[in-house]
């Protein structure tokens, strides 16, 4: 998960709220009459401790272990403040009851633009359209698992950002520590949600969260993979909430001008016009801090990648810490190469959104024809569509080297000794295959299909065509061979948790699928053959 | 007798050394089980002192929520919870007078409609700011907040609906 991404999304969502004092209500009401089965075993230890220690001493908030689901509401009672929203964390509407239902097509998450092609028909290989993203289909995970994996890692989530800062760890920050522990004090009381919208705008992965609602919001590209371990997010959006103690208290200030800006020392703050200024508070941390505090997070939690810089920065801020830092630092990459590989990423979707709208028109365009005009227009047009292709399989082959090389510059650095941050650049560099063949075999699809259209006069076209699919497909099948490689090293994350290598357990998966090239019979020819 | 003193200071001292240490992830673990589980005096920041109370009712719904946030052993942030309000006051200049205020008002269903905060000067209250919920003209479905900030008690920042992102 890339923080950054994630620290640029506007932090103010209003969704109705279940904060405050009534979440006692709904829960002690949950616990009384709406689960029989958590109804008996909540029964069973009021009545020992009736039995312990009388009546009137017994409060039945130390029940707190017990969860409790209020279906009619479609709330899940975690038991301890933190509520999940079932209807939007649960299973997707639509998707049935059967997980087999769901192709199981990961997307990609790297772009920040939502890609405006035709993909439409391909979400008719998904049980639902509501399922896909318009990358490939969602996986569709029962239920009752996904709020029990919610559960945890929100709970591990906010544990592990209180760790982050606490004495003796890497980031010691007493002050942060004790913030955050007071702000789950207060949330245990107002009680706050964890809800995963589906109807967001955007098509990538990410978070926000609202102190005033108490809602956490994590949208649904996080659940398209096969692990919803979004621990250290949680850890990140639990840091906003924190502005409920005061704003003099907040551990940021939950403005896109603040966040993760290692270069701004002052914070900002609206002006009268509505944009952020410089204020210069001195009750604020400045942002270089905040950056800090993102960038140990990131050390936190051992599924995020850092950069050199960031690494350095937590590192640096404790000042017996600095040896040791620089020391696990050194081998990062820096910020210059990564941006580099962002760049180059970012520089391939809009060919590939220029070539899907180019052959959406050209494909309208041809469905509009009158049958007798379609075949002329495919017969005259294949040197045109064959450059049109060849262009975009040039741009995406250079993109395709561009990152082959930084992913090998990864590869062939030893960075054994840094197992923790090691992780984040492995997590990286099967992202970014990941997306390559995604790209790539969007692109081969379209050939595919180009080749299938093409009625009169195409072998020329269609053997150009054919030899540039090929080359594509050898480029995925290298790419696919780096990705065993990365796969057959021992897992490293010590606390166990995976995102990314469940993802890539079987690789194969990632060769395009091929479609079938329909057989068209051309009316006029057949008539004229009979 | 003379020897007693110091042999027992000795093992003392080594019983401390050798009492097995809590590992600090168990640290903070014990930290959130003492939060989740209500308790009503809870050590945050584990220098041995407490630093936050709260008083719950006979069915553990949670009445107040104090705490010390300067270090002083004293409380100086207050919140009061009851039905559809939430006070918050708080001593900002740790001088033990509670100089800070928010109030929010909720509906039934928990959703904070409105919010004010004001600070004391000279004895009297002054209005800082004003939250409050209104409809939304982009999406009806997902009300705003409409933000008003004041200087000397005259509104200088007026943030409407459609200016927040």
């Amino acid at each position: 998960m890339n923080l950054q991404i994630l620290s640029r999304i506007s932090l103010i969502l209003f969704l109705p709220s279940l904060s405050s004092a009534n979440y006692f209500d709904d829960y002690l009401k949950c616990l009384k009459q709406e689960n029989p089965e958590t109804r008996a075993e909540c029964l069973q230890y009021v009545s020992s401790l009736r039995k312990t220690y009388g009546t009137n001493a017994i409060h039945f908030l130390s029940l707190a272990a017990i969860p409790c689901e209020n279906e009619s509401s479609g709330q899940y009672f975690t038991g301890t403040g933190i509520v999940i929203d079932t209807n939007s964390c649960g299973q997707r509407s639509g998707c049935g009851t059967n997980n087999n239902q769901c192709v199981d097509t990961s997307t990609t998450t790297f772009t920040d633009n939502k890609p405006n092609q035709p993909f439409a028909e391909w979400c008719e290989d998904c049980c639902t359209a509501e399922a896909c993203d318009q990358k490939g289909c969602l996986v569709c995970k029962e239920r009752k698992s996904v709020v029990t994996e919610v559960k945890s890692f929100s709970r591990r989530g906010i544990l592990g950002i209180l760790k982050c800062f606490a004495t003796g760890q890497s980031f010691e920050q007493p002050a942060i520590f004790k913030t955050l522990a007071k702000t789950y004090a207060h949330f245990l009381a107002r009680g706050f949600k964890i809800s995963c919208p589906s109807d967001a705008a955007d098509y990538h992965p990410h978070a926000n969260a609202d102190y005033k609602t108490g809602i956490l919001n994590f949208y649904p590209a996080f659940f398209s993979s096969g692990d919803l371990n979004m621990k250290s997010t949680v850890g990140h959006e639990f840091l906003h909430l924190s502005r409920i103690l005061g704003p003099q208290y907040q551990v940021d200030n939950q403005t896109v001008a603040t966040h993760n800006k290692a270069y701004e020392k002052e914070q900002y703050k609206f002006n009268a016009a509505g944009d952020f200024v410089s204020q210069g508070d001195k009750r604020e941390l400045a942002n270089i801090d905040y950056d800090r505090v993102y960038a140990c997070e990131d050390l936190c939690f051992a599924r995020d990648y850092v950069t050199l810089e960031k690494c350095n920065l937590c590192m640096t801020y404790a000042e017996k810490n600095s040896s040791k830092g620089h020391k696990a630092c050194e081998k990062l990459i820096d910020r210059k190469s990564l941006n580099s590989f962002e760049e180059s990423k970012r520089t391939v979707i809009p060919y590939l959104n220029e070539y899907n709208s180019l052959y959406a028109k050209k494909r309208q365009f041809y469905l509009d024809q009158p049958s007798q005009f379609q075949d002329d227009f495919f017969s005259k047009t294949p040197s045109t569509e064959f450059e049109n292709v060849k262009n975009k399989i040039n741009r995406v082959d250079a993109a395709f080297n561009t990152h082959t090389d930084l992913i090998l510059k990864w590869q062939n650095t030893d960075q054994r000794n840094v197992l923790p941050l090691r992780s984040r650049y492995r997590a990286d560099r099967l992202l970014a295959l990941q997306y390559l063949f995604t790209s790539s075999c969007d692109l081969v699809r379209q050939i595919e299909t180009s080749v299938g259209k093409c009625r009169m006069n195409c072998s020329e076209f269609r053997t150009s065509v054919k030899k540039a699919e090929d080359y594509l497909y050898s480029r995925l099948r290298n790419g696919i061979s780096q990705w065993n490689e990365l796969a057959k090293l021992p897992p490293e994350d010590p606390d166990g948790g995976s995102t990314i290598l469940l993802e890539v357990s079987e690789p194969e998966s990632m060769i395009c699928r091929k479609v079938p090239t329909p057989v068209y019979v051309n009316p006029v020819k057949a008539a004229r053959d009979y | 007798m003379r020897f007693f003193y110091p042999l027992s200071l000795t093992i003392f001292i080594s019983l401390s050394l050798y009492a097995p240490q809590k590992s600090f992830s168990s640290n903070v673990e014990n930290l959130i089980d003492e939060l989740e589980s209500k308790q009503a005096q809870v050590d945050t920041d584990g220098d041995g002192r407490v630093d936050l109370w709260r008083a719950f009712d006979k069915n553990g719904k949670i009445l107040t929520l104090n705490s010390d946030d300067d270090g002083d052993g004293k409380p100086d942030l207050w919140t009061v919870f009851s039905p559809n309000k939430i006070v918050t006051l708080r001593d900002t200049e740790s001088n033990g007078n509670r100089d800070w205020r928010k109030t929010e008002i909720l509906n039934n269903n928990g959703q904070m409609i409105q919010q004010t905060i004001e600070t004391k000067k000279k004895e009297s209250w002054q209005t800082e700011e004003e939250w409050e919920l209104v409809e939304n003209p982009k999406n009806p479905k997902k009300p705003m907040y409409r933000v008003k900030r004041f200087v000397a008690g005259k509104v200088e920042i007026d943030y409407e609906p459609a200016n927040l992102k």
